[in-house]
């Protein structure tokens, strides 16, 4: 699994785990499936898809994150960093 | 004015003089309740609907007309009361309501797509007003300056607070013009279809008529309020049979699909209206653990519509809530388009999903004939016309005759639902709105480009006429390919079926298949083995050759909002490339055409 760089903090990687998790339970396949650098949209999210992966996701981290960020942020790793970034 | 009973309206209503009289009637009961996608709840009585459209409606009356008598109002609000209460205010103070939506996602790619299509909208109706959250004002402002427009730009909740008197009477009548819905059409060349107050009317008479809706009644949903199904189906039949409506997004929908189920439970609701998709998110995507206490008992109706009626989502869904209570003769296909105003047929209320096998072979060859041997072709019943004053003909388009029974031709609707065509588009409103039969003088039919066949007292719907795949002279319809493709191998979940004309020469037809795996699929999927089911199986029961076959992944097809394949855009994205496909399998050889 490559996740871009050695700068990944532990907040990032829950950040990972929370994202693959939602989008394995939405697609029904294993999470080790889920490649991480892969574009969500090549994944197989369509915008339901992600209308409901951003739904658990935000309620796993207790805040709202929008379904335009999935494609601003367009992977697994690109939209943890983005979301660890904002985090205090 | 009668009491008790709801009274029937005369012909001099319109949609606001029924909502007039519920007010007056029956002022305390919930017109209607909204979850919107902020989360947040709120309702209105029939007299606060009333009132609030009023006090809208006295902002909108003065305004000017463009190109028509009266001003066009562009509604570019999210899903919810305010939507409804704009809706309602330019249906009582006789301004044509255009409805849209605002943007969905505000990433730069999305917006550049709504800008431009905005744009092209606002350039061909020309409001008079926008109504929009604040905002969005300045987009507005930007977008229509960039088409020489200066409307006024409104936001409900504001107006709203202003200190006007609500209009004391609805000012339309019924032949004005109620509505324009811009249809999925394509993005550069927009038709807004042209419908009456009269059509509203009598299309939601119509459904009211077929489903016993009246008062006391409540409906549940979550489609969209720009989609005329949304609008039509859910907002103004309801209210017109002073029946009470839940409603929810569609976000709101996809992220808790059991929410929708909970809902027509706690409100013992009677009529819910989704698309096939919904139907098959509801079975796919709520585990059965979620569906424990769900009581769908009360639902008399749960219509289908707006994409094709699949009898594997009409078995799968009777049979997964069936330990809910949920009736198998409650879902009811039902046939409609925009230029209808909504509905067109319906089956009848009280009978089962009919399902009828036809032989492949022979309904390729235009008719409908049990499948005694070889292959055969499931076709969904869509009822018959949903009021004695419609007249649904199954027409050749060439001969301008009606086929017989059993033979497949072209769905010609005519009646008062007809709208009155598309707005300023006087060719294309001729070519689609002013068809005659031979023979028949008297009355003109409105084309649908759907190829339906009249079988067993049923209309049943076969495909679209322009993306038939014609092959070695025979019609192939792509509706019937794709089933075979999709139940080729468990792991297809959609496919999409397209006839490539050769640039050069159009003759030389290249036969595409994109298979869409299943959201439901697991990880070990031998795709190669997808692919080859597919095309044996599409050969085996059309003889249809295959050109290419791509196994995707879910969502790669596009499609409309209704869920119906964009083919030809399809086809472009499958020339320059841009799928990413998970396996490909290709003859390498076009198959010559007719």
């Amino acid at each position: 699994m490559n996740v871009g760089n050695a700068q990944v903090t532990g907040l990032e990687q829950q950040i990972q785990a929370v994202l693959v998790r939602a989008i394995a339970d939405d697609l029904e396949v294993d999470p080790q499936d889920i490649d991480q650098d892969a574009r969500f949209t090549d994944l197989g999210l369509d915008s339901a898809g992600l209308i409901a992966v951003s739904a658990q996701v935000s309620e796993e981290l207790g805040r709202e994150v929008g379904t335009e960020e999935f494609f601003e942020h367009v992977s697994v790793t690109e939209l943890a960093r983005h979301l660890a970034g904002r985090t205090p | 004015m009668p009491t008790g009973s709801p009274s029937l309206p005369s012909a001099a209503d319109t949609l606001g003089h029924v909502l007039a009289r519920h007010a007056d009637t029956s002022p305390d009961r919930c017109a209607i309740a909204y979850f919107d996608t902020a989360g947040s709840q709120g309702s209105h009585t029939h007299a606060e609907l009333y009132e609030r459209a009023g006090r809208l409606g006295s902002l909108l009356a003065p305004l000017a007309g463009d190109r028509h008598a009266r001003p066009f109002v562009l509604i570019a609000l999210p899903n919810g009361l305010d939507y409804v209460a704009s809706f309602f205010g330019c249906v009582l103070s006789g301004a044509v309501a255009v409805t849209f939506h605002p943007p969905s996602l505000s990433t730069t790619r999305a917006g550049r797509n709504y800008d431009l299509r905005t744009r092209r909208i606002l350039g061909d109706c020309r409001p008079a007003a926008v109504i929009s959250d604040t905002s969005l004002h300045a987009r507005f402002e930007q977008l229509s300056a960039e088409v020489g427009l200066r409307p006024l730009l409104l936001d409900p909740r504001t107006a709203a607070a202003a200190d006007l008197a609500p209009l004391s009477a609805p000012l339309a009548r019924p032949d004005d013009l109620a509505l324009l819905q811009y249809t999925s059409g394509s993005t550069s060349e927009p038709k807004g279809v042209m419908v009456s107050h009269a059509n509203l009317v009598h299309n939601a008479a119509g459904l009211a008529r077929n489903l016993g809706s009246g008062p006391g009644q409540t409906a549940v949903g979550w489609l969209p309020l720009f989609h005329d199904m949304g609008l039509i189906g859910m907002i103004c039949h309801p209210v017109y049979a002073g029946m009470t409506v839940h409603m929810t997004t569609p976000a709101g929908f996809l992220r808790s699909p059991v929410s929708w189920l909970r809902e027509i439970s706690r409100t013992q609701a009677t009529i819910t209206i989704a698309p096939d998709f919904g139907y098959a998110t509801a079975v796919r995507k709520i585990p059965e653990g979620k569906r424990e206490g769900l009581d769908l008992s009360s639902l008399r109706h749960a219509l289908s519509g707006a994409e094709p009626v699949r009898p594997r989502t009409v078995e799968e869904f009777a049979k997964a809530y069936a330990p809910y209570g949920f009736r198998r003769s409650a879902l009811m296909p039902v046939y409609g388009l925009a230029e209808g105003t909504l509905c067109v047929t319906a089956l009848d209320h009280q009978a089962d999903p009919s399902f009828t096998d036809s032989s492949a072979a022979q309904l390729r060859a235009g008719r409908v004939c049990p499948a005694q041997e070889g292959p055969a072709v499931t076709l969904v019943g869509c009822g018959r016309a949903f009021t004695d004053d419609t007249d649904v003909a199954v027409v050749d388009p060439e001969r301008r005759l009606r086929m017989p029974d059993g033979e497949v031709g072209e769905i010609w609707v005519s009646g008062p639902s007809v709208a009155g065509g598309y707005w300023q588009r006087e060719q294309a409103t001729a070519q689609t709105f002013g068809a005659r039969i031979e023979g028949e003088p008297e009355r003109s039919y409105l084309r649908t480009g759907d190829l339906g066949v009249w079988y067993a007292d049923q209309l049943h719907i076969v495909g679209r006429r322009k993306d038939v795949i014609v092959h070695h002279g025979v019609n192939h319809h792509p509706q019937d390919v794709e089933a075979t493709a999709e139940d080729a191998h468990p792991a297809v979940g959609r496919a999409a079926a397209l006839g490539i004309a050769d640039a050069t020469d159009p003759g030389l037809v290249q036969v595409v298949l994109l298979a869409e795996t299943g959201d439901y699929n697991s990880r070990d999927i031998d795709h190669d083995a997808v692919a080859t089911a597919v095309r044996g199986a599409v050969t085996e029961v059309h003889g249809l050759p295959v050109t290419a076959v791509a196994v995707l992944r879910p969502g790669s097809v596009p499609r409309t909002t209704s869920g119906k394949v964009q083919r030809r855009e399809a086809a472009r994205r499958w020339e320059a490339g841009e799928f990413k496909p998970l396996a490909v399998w290709h003859s390498d050889k076009a198959v010559k055409g007719a």
